[in-house]
């Protein structure tokens, strides 16, 4: 475990240090959600929700001011400690894991005799805004941007349609805010490979588009904050390409670096949930000197076990033909035994374009020698963008 | 009264069939340890998002429903076979629930106002349910009642036992507001 730590703290994705454009951002804020920041910013995105702490309310506001943002506040989030069984609701849990807590703020719209005037926020506590260029868009995104958060032992959900109109406030595509419709249904869909079944494969090219890669919002570096319905949507391309334009112009190297991520390999296994190589994919393989994992802290049932044999490995593949196990000893090529005992059937398609979508193993391998076959999921898939 | 309660159970019927859903909801206690029921919301946002004059289309055929029954919630005044269809009706939730619909369907066109008056009409009647409640209170957000919704949602479960016990017969938006204010410590 001691290896695992140390790698996940190296990782792949830092941080970024802005050099010019919304370096007082980045000072309260980090570089997280910088992307949206700048986008908004630089009005190409309608508007984008983000966290701050609470007692650093009046320096955001005062940066949204001297940006031509306005800011709307929402409610405070704090981390659960709790245990999610025990939560009325607890199993609608998908992306966000945390307690609410009401905000009184004199200069928001909470200005009530009697209440506190200004919040005193422990670290864990961070307070929900609304951001945009416009004061009614801000008003708007408020509207529907309720989060799914637990309040008394309760998770309040908003109606569904709500997300969707949210993603409106947010500048999302029409197509890819139906695709959520028909698919951001976590009982029923694993939604990001609704999107990658969704995608065409073009020959010659990589699966997706890096400007179609969302997987790594929230993680500093992104030009989209929603799921696109395909990895080649023609509309989100254009978005994030101008997204990338506009950021070219005022931060040059954090657009390249972004791009640069965008284009790295990964293994997904669901929404806020895989590993992200520093190598290439090719022929079905990645190969690769380190990888990060990225899971989803508020379904952490769902995360992966065997992210260790991932680090002690530089290949990762399909169990296929001989070549791709080879010194496995009496592991034959055709079936295989994976690290829990039962039988693999072996899938001798590629990940990349046509071997997904298939239950199977996958082989972790370091140089020639198997470190870990492990049991694949019908849903998981890899995926390369150019 | 029979006749009108024939041609609604028709009705019922051939609007579901347009709907493709049934409709229904499971009511949800304060106390339950189970989550409110979102189905009608969301088989609404399933069917209608993005076919807007065919929501229009369902609301109107729904609100002719409504009028049909205008005035089948009291029973002071009715006929005693009339009566008995009204307490089957509203044993099966029957009515309710075209109320909820139409405030449902509201809030996917964007009436939240108009919204919350018919969830508020269901709540006049059906106290115990969490999911109504859940459901006015996002119409109020929607329309940009934020503190209303804010202090509503934090004091909730006070808010919901305070209706319980309200002699009040029917909800209006100035009685959410007394009883918000008066559990939320704002009168």
């Amino acid at each position: 475990m001691d290896k695992v730590n140390k790698l996940e703290k190296k990782g792949i994705l830092d941080s970024y240090v802005p050099k010019r454009f919304g370096k007082e951002y980045y000072e309260i804020n980090g570089s997280r959600q910088y992307s949206m920041f700048l986008s908004v910013a630089l009005g190409v995105k309608k508007s984008f929700d983000d966290w701050v702490q609470p007692d650093r309310l009046d320096e955001f506001r005062r940066v949204c001011r001297d940006y031509g943002l306005y800011l709307e506040t929402d409610v405070i989030f704090d981390k659960a400690q709790l245990d999610k069984g025990t939560v009325i609701g607890g199993e609608n849990i998908t992306t966000t894991f945390v307690v609410a807590e009401q905000f009184m703020d004199k200069t928001g719209p909470k200005s009530r005799a009697g209440k506190s005037d200004r919040y005193k926020s422990k670290s864990s506590q961070k307070l929900h805004v609304f951001v945009s260029g416009s004061k009614k868009t801000a008003i708007e995104a408020k509207k529907f941007g309720w989060y799914s958060v637990i309040i008394n032992n309760r998770n309040i959900n908003k109606p569904f349609v709500d997300h969707l109109r949210f993603g409106g406030c947010l500048g999302y595509p029409a197509c890819c805010i139906d695709f959520f419709r028909r698919f951001n249904n976590w009982s029923l869909y694993n939604h990001p490979y609704e999107v990658y079944k969704n995608t065409p494969n073009l020959p010659g090219m990589a699966k997706g588009s890096y400007l179609c890669n969302n997987h790594l919002m929230d993680n500093s570096y992104f030009f989209i904050h929603h799921l696109p319905c395909s990895y080649r949507c023609e509309n989100t391309i254009s978005y994030a390409r101008m997204v990338e334009d506009r950021i070219m112009d005022v931060e040059p190297g954090y657009a390249r670096k972004t791009a640069g991520f965008l284009k790295q390999p990964l293994l997904v296994f669901g929404e806020k949930n895989f590993i992200i190589f520093d190598g290439r994919l090719k022929q079905g393989e990645i190969r690769y000197t380190n990888a990060q994992y990225l899971s989803n802290a508020a379904r952490p049932e769902e995360s992966i076990s065997f992210f260790e044999d991932v680090l002690k490995g530089n290949r990762i593949t399909f169990a296929s033909g001989s070549a791709a196990i080879s010194g496995v000893g009496s592991r034959g090529p055709a079936k295989s035994v994976d690290s829990a005992g039962s039988i693999c059937s072996a899938d001798t398609g590629h990940f990349g374009h046509t071997g997904t979508g298939s239950s199977g193993c996958l082989d972790i391998m370091h140089n020639n020698k198997l470190v870990s076959r492990v049991k694949k999921r019908k849903d998981w898939f890899i995926i390369d963008f150019d | 009264m029979e006749n009108r309660l024939a041609i609604f159970k028709d009705k019922w019927g051939k609007l579901e069939r347009y709907l493709g859903f049934e409709i229904r909801t499971r009511r949800t206690a304060i106390d339950s340890d189970a989550c409110h029921d979102e189905s009608i919301s969301y088989s609404l946002c399933q069917r209608f998002y993005g076919r807007k004059d065919e929501l229009e289309k369902a609301l109107a055929y729904a609100n002719n429903m409504l009028d049909m029954i205008d005035g089948i919630l009291e029973p002071e005044g009715l006929p005693e076979y009339a009566r008995k269809d009204y307490e089957n009706y509203k044993s099966t939730n029957t009515i309710l629930l075209i109320y909820q619909l139409v405030g449902n369907m509201y809030y996917m066109q964007g009436d939240f106002q108009r919204s919350a008056e018919h969830i508020m009409r269901c709540l006049s009647y059906e106290r115990n349910d969490i999911g109504l409640w859940v459901e006015l209170l996002f119409s109020l957000r929607s329309a940009g009642e934020f503190v209303l919704f804010e202090d509503a949602m934090f004091n909730f479960r006070a808010l919901v036992i305070q209706w319980q016990a309200d002699p009040d017969k029917i909800l209006t938006h100035q009685k959410v507001v007394e009883l918000i204010d008066a559990v939320s410590g704002n009168d």
